[in-house]
Protein backbone atom coordinates (compact mmCIF):
# COMPACT_ATOMS: atom_id res chain seq x y z
CA UNK A 1 0.00 0.00 0.00
CA UNK A 2 2.12 3.22 -1.14
CA UNK A 3 2.02 6.46 1.37
CA UNK A 4 2.51 9.79 -0.12
CA UNK A 5 4.75 11.19 2.37
CA UNK A 6 7.04 14.54 1.84
CA UNK A 7 9.32 14.12 4.47
CA UNK A 8 11.67 11.56 3.09
CA UNK A 9 12.75 10.52 6.59
CA UNK A 10 9.56 9.46 7.80
CA UNK A 11 8.47 7.72 4.87
CA UNK A 12 11.90 5.62 4.60
CA UNK A 13 10.97 4.71 8.33
CA UNK A 14 7.43 3.74 7.38
CA UNK A 15 8.32 1.57 4.56
CA UNK A 16 10.95 -0.05 6.83
CA UNK A 17 9.10 -0.64 9.52
CA UNK A 18 6.15 -2.13 7.41
CA UNK A 19 9.05 -4.27 5.48
CA UNK A 20 10.12 -5.92 9.07
CA UNK A 21 6.42 -6.21 10.09
CA UNK A 22 6.01 -9.57 11.58
CA UNK A 23 2.79 -10.18 12.54
CA UNK A 24 -0.12 -9.46 10.25
CA UNK A 25 -3.23 -7.69 11.28
CA UNK A 26 -1.54 -5.46 13.43
CA UNK A 27 -3.60 -2.30 13.58
CA UNK A 28 -1.50 0.70 11.90
CA UNK A 29 -2.58 4.53 12.51
CA UNK A 30 -4.49 5.99 9.82
CA UNK A 31 -2.61 7.63 6.83
CA UNK A 32 -3.86 10.86 7.18
CA UNK A 33 -2.13 14.07 6.55
CA UNK A 34 -3.54 15.58 10.09
CA UNK A 35 -2.47 11.90 11.94
CA UNK A 36 1.31 12.36 10.11
CA UNK A 37 1.38 16.02 11.03
CA UNK A 38 1.06 15.11 14.83
CA UNK A 39 2.83 11.77 15.11
CA UNK A 40 5.57 12.63 13.31
CA UNK A 41 8.69 10.76 13.33
CA UNK A 42 7.60 8.40 15.98
CA UNK A 43 5.41 6.24 14.16
CA UNK A 44 8.52 4.16 13.78
CA UNK A 45 8.87 3.82 17.46
CA UNK A 46 5.45 3.18 18.08
CA UNK A 47 4.77 0.86 15.45
CA UNK A 48 7.92 -0.87 14.42
CA UNK A 49 7.41 -4.85 14.89
CA UNK A 50 11.15 -4.94 15.51
CA UNK A 51 11.04 -3.07 18.34
CA UNK A 52 8.18 -5.60 19.67
CA UNK A 53 10.19 -8.09 18.93
CA UNK A 54 13.05 -6.88 21.51
CA UNK A 55 10.66 -7.10 24.52
CA UNK A 56 11.61 -10.02 26.82
CA UNK A 57 8.09 -11.78 27.13
CA UNK A 58 5.23 -9.28 27.01
CA UNK A 59 4.89 -5.74 25.64
CA UNK A 60 2.31 -2.92 26.07
CA UNK A 61 -1.06 -2.33 24.28
CA UNK A 62 -0.72 -1.00 20.80
CA UNK A 63 -4.07 1.73 21.36
CA UNK A 64 -2.26 2.96 24.63
CA UNK A 65 0.94 4.01 22.83
CA UNK A 66 -0.67 5.12 19.93
CA UNK A 67 -2.88 7.90 22.40
CA UNK A 68 0.73 9.02 23.99
CA UNK A 69 1.94 9.41 20.94
CA UNK A 70 -0.99 11.34 19.66
CA UNK A 71 -1.09 14.08 22.80
CA UNK A 72 2.70 14.69 22.97
CA UNK A 73 4.30 16.70 21.05
CA UNK A 74 7.83 16.74 22.04
CA UNK A 75 9.49 13.37 19.69
CA UNK A 76 12.42 13.28 22.78
CA UNK A 77 9.46 13.06 25.36
CA UNK A 78 7.13 10.51 23.44
CA UNK A 79 10.42 8.37 23.04
CA UNK A 80 11.32 8.41 26.73
CA UNK A 81 7.60 8.43 28.16
CA UNK A 82 7.02 4.98 26.15
CA UNK A 83 10.12 3.83 27.21
CA UNK A 84 9.18 4.38 31.01
CA UNK A 85 6.06 2.98 30.82
CA UNK A 86 6.60 -0.19 28.45
CA UNK A 87 9.50 -0.86 31.32
CA UNK A 88 7.07 -0.40 34.49
CA UNK A 89 4.66 -2.28 32.29
CA UNK A 90 6.99 -5.77 31.68
CA UNK A 91 7.60 -5.30 35.30
CA UNK A 92 3.99 -5.90 36.14
CA UNK A 93 3.47 -8.04 33.91
CA UNK A 94 6.16 -10.05 35.11
CA UNK A 95 4.95 -10.03 38.98
CA UNK A 96 1.04 -9.82 38.58
CA UNK A 97 0.02 -10.93 35.12
CA UNK A 98 -0.55 -9.27 31.62
CA UNK A 99 -4.33 -8.52 32.42
CA UNK A 100 -3.42 -6.36 35.47
CA UNK A 101 0.07 -4.79 33.31
CA UNK A 102 -2.76 -3.92 30.77
CA UNK A 103 -5.61 -2.01 33.01
CA UNK A 104 -2.95 -0.22 34.90
CA UNK A 105 -1.46 1.07 31.70
CA UNK A 106 -4.61 2.63 30.40
CA UNK A 107 -4.68 3.91 34.00
CA UNK A 108 -1.70 6.16 33.02
CA UNK A 109 -3.07 6.96 29.81
CA UNK A 110 -6.38 8.43 31.38
CA UNK A 111 -4.34 10.31 34.38
CA UNK A 112 -1.63 11.61 32.06
CA UNK A 113 -3.87 12.92 29.46
CA UNK A 114 -5.04 15.96 31.06
CA UNK A 115 -1.58 17.29 32.24
CA UNK A 116 0.24 16.51 29.11
CA UNK A 117 -2.51 17.80 26.83
CA UNK A 118 -3.37 21.03 29.22
CA UNK A 119 0.99 21.30 28.64
CA UNK A 120 1.14 20.82 25.08
CA UNK A 121 -2.07 23.24 24.53
CA UNK A 122 -0.38 26.35 26.29
CA UNK A 123 2.35 26.06 23.43
CA UNK A 124 -0.18 24.73 20.06
CA UNK A 125 -3.35 25.48 20.47
CA UNK A 126 -2.74 28.60 18.61
CA UNK A 127 -0.12 27.16 15.76
CA UNK A 128 -2.97 24.31 15.96
CA UNK A 129 -5.83 26.40 15.93
CA UNK A 130 -4.32 28.20 12.71
CA UNK A 131 -3.40 25.14 10.98
CA UNK A 132 -7.23 23.59 10.85
CA UNK A 133 -8.74 27.30 9.64
CA UNK A 134 -6.32 27.17 6.96
CA UNK A 135 -7.26 23.84 6.14
CA UNK A 136 -10.94 24.55 6.29
CA UNK A 137 -10.85 27.77 4.30
CA UNK A 138 -8.40 25.75 1.89
CA UNK B 1 21.04 43.88 48.64
CA UNK B 2 19.12 40.25 49.47
CA UNK B 3 19.73 37.62 47.11
CA UNK B 4 16.20 36.39 45.35
CA UNK B 5 14.47 33.43 46.64
CA UNK B 6 13.16 30.61 45.19
CA UNK B 7 10.15 28.78 45.86
CA UNK B 8 8.85 25.77 44.78
CA UNK B 9 5.38 24.10 44.00
CA UNK B 10 4.66 21.14 46.38
CA UNK B 11 4.89 18.62 44.00
CA UNK B 12 7.92 20.09 41.93
CA UNK B 13 9.81 19.78 45.68
CA UNK B 14 8.63 16.63 46.08
CA UNK B 15 10.11 15.50 42.40
CA UNK B 16 13.23 17.40 43.25
CA UNK B 17 13.68 14.96 46.57
CA UNK B 18 12.73 12.18 45.04
CA UNK B 19 15.36 12.72 42.48
CA UNK B 20 17.96 13.65 44.86
CA UNK B 21 16.95 10.38 47.24
CA UNK B 22 17.34 8.33 43.81
CA UNK B 23 20.60 10.18 42.75
CA UNK B 24 22.21 8.38 39.73
CA UNK B 25 19.18 6.36 38.81
CA UNK B 26 16.68 9.29 38.61
CA UNK B 27 15.12 8.25 35.29
CA UNK B 28 11.18 8.91 34.73
CA UNK B 29 9.75 5.13 35.99
CA UNK B 30 11.94 5.52 39.31
CA UNK B 31 10.83 8.84 39.91
CA UNK B 32 7.31 8.19 39.38
CA UNK B 33 7.89 5.23 41.69
CA UNK B 34 9.35 6.89 44.50
CA UNK B 35 6.72 9.53 44.41
CA UNK B 36 4.14 7.52 44.23
CA UNK B 37 5.59 5.40 47.48
CA UNK B 38 6.11 8.66 49.46
CA UNK B 39 2.46 10.72 48.79
CA UNK B 40 1.04 6.92 49.17
CA UNK B 41 -1.35 7.30 46.12
CA UNK B 42 -1.45 7.03 42.37
CA UNK B 43 0.83 9.20 40.33
CA UNK B 44 0.77 9.03 36.67
CA UNK B 45 3.74 9.54 34.30
CA UNK B 46 2.40 12.73 32.82
CA UNK B 47 2.08 14.51 35.74
CA UNK B 48 5.63 13.56 36.65
CA UNK B 49 7.06 14.77 33.31
CA UNK B 50 5.47 18.01 33.02
CA UNK B 51 6.86 18.69 36.21
CA UNK B 52 10.19 17.45 34.72
CA UNK B 53 10.15 19.60 31.87
CA UNK B 54 8.92 22.93 34.39
CA UNK B 55 11.79 22.29 36.71
CA UNK B 56 14.41 21.98 33.79
CA UNK B 57 12.67 24.86 32.12
CA UNK B 58 13.48 26.81 35.56
CA UNK B 59 17.23 25.62 35.77
CA UNK B 60 16.17 23.25 38.58
CA UNK B 61 17.87 20.24 36.60
CA UNK B 62 19.82 18.84 33.85
CA UNK B 63 18.82 16.05 31.59
CA UNK B 64 20.89 13.52 29.35
CA UNK B 65 19.70 10.48 27.34
CA UNK B 66 21.53 7.07 28.84
CA UNK B 67 20.94 3.47 27.64
CA UNK B 68 17.92 2.04 25.65
CA UNK B 69 16.75 -1.85 27.09
CA UNK B 70 14.45 -4.77 25.71
CA UNK B 71 12.02 -3.83 28.26
CA UNK B 72 12.06 -0.08 26.84
CA UNK B 73 11.23 -1.84 23.17
CA UNK B 74 14.83 -0.38 23.05
CA UNK B 75 13.84 3.25 23.77
CA UNK B 76 16.52 5.05 25.60
CA UNK B 77 16.11 6.44 29.34
CA UNK B 78 16.35 9.87 30.19
CA UNK B 79 17.92 10.71 33.91
CA UNK B 80 18.08 13.88 35.85
CA UNK B 81 19.71 15.41 38.16
CA UNK B 82 18.94 18.83 40.57
CA UNK B 83 21.66 21.42 39.90
CA UNK B 84 23.01 24.07 42.44
CA UNK B 85 19.98 26.35 41.85
CA UNK B 86 17.44 23.44 41.81
CA UNK B 87 19.25 22.73 45.37
CA UNK B 88 19.01 26.34 46.29
CA UNK B 89 15.17 26.53 46.19
CA UNK B 90 14.53 23.56 47.94
CA UNK B 91 16.54 25.00 50.53
CA UNK B 92 14.85 28.68 50.67
CA UNK B 93 11.37 26.69 50.25
CA UNK B 94 12.50 24.52 53.11
CA UNK B 95 13.56 27.22 55.56
CA UNK B 96 10.46 29.40 54.49
CA UNK B 97 8.63 26.42 55.88
CA UNK B 98 10.57 25.92 58.84
CA UNK B 99 10.19 29.41 59.59
CA UNK B 100 6.13 29.33 59.42
CA UNK B 101 5.83 26.01 60.91
CA UNK B 102 8.13 27.33 64.19
CA UNK B 103 6.16 27.19 67.44
CA UNK B 104 3.51 25.28 65.63
CA UNK B 105 1.85 22.40 67.06
CA UNK B 106 0.53 20.23 64.25
CA UNK B 107 -1.58 17.40 65.67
Amino acid sequence: MGIELSDEGLKSSLQREQRLRPRPGVPDLEKTEAHRSIVGKDVEAVLNENARANYPKSYPPVAGEKLFVLILSREERRTNILGDLAEEYCELAEKFGERFATLWYYKQVAASVLPLIRKAARWSLLLWAGELIRKLTH
Amino acid sequence: MTKQKDYLGQFEEIVLLAILRLGSNSYGTKIRQTVEEALEKSVSIGAVYTTLDRLEQKGYLTSWQGEASPQRGGRAKRYFEVSGAGEKALKDTNFARHRLSKGLVLA
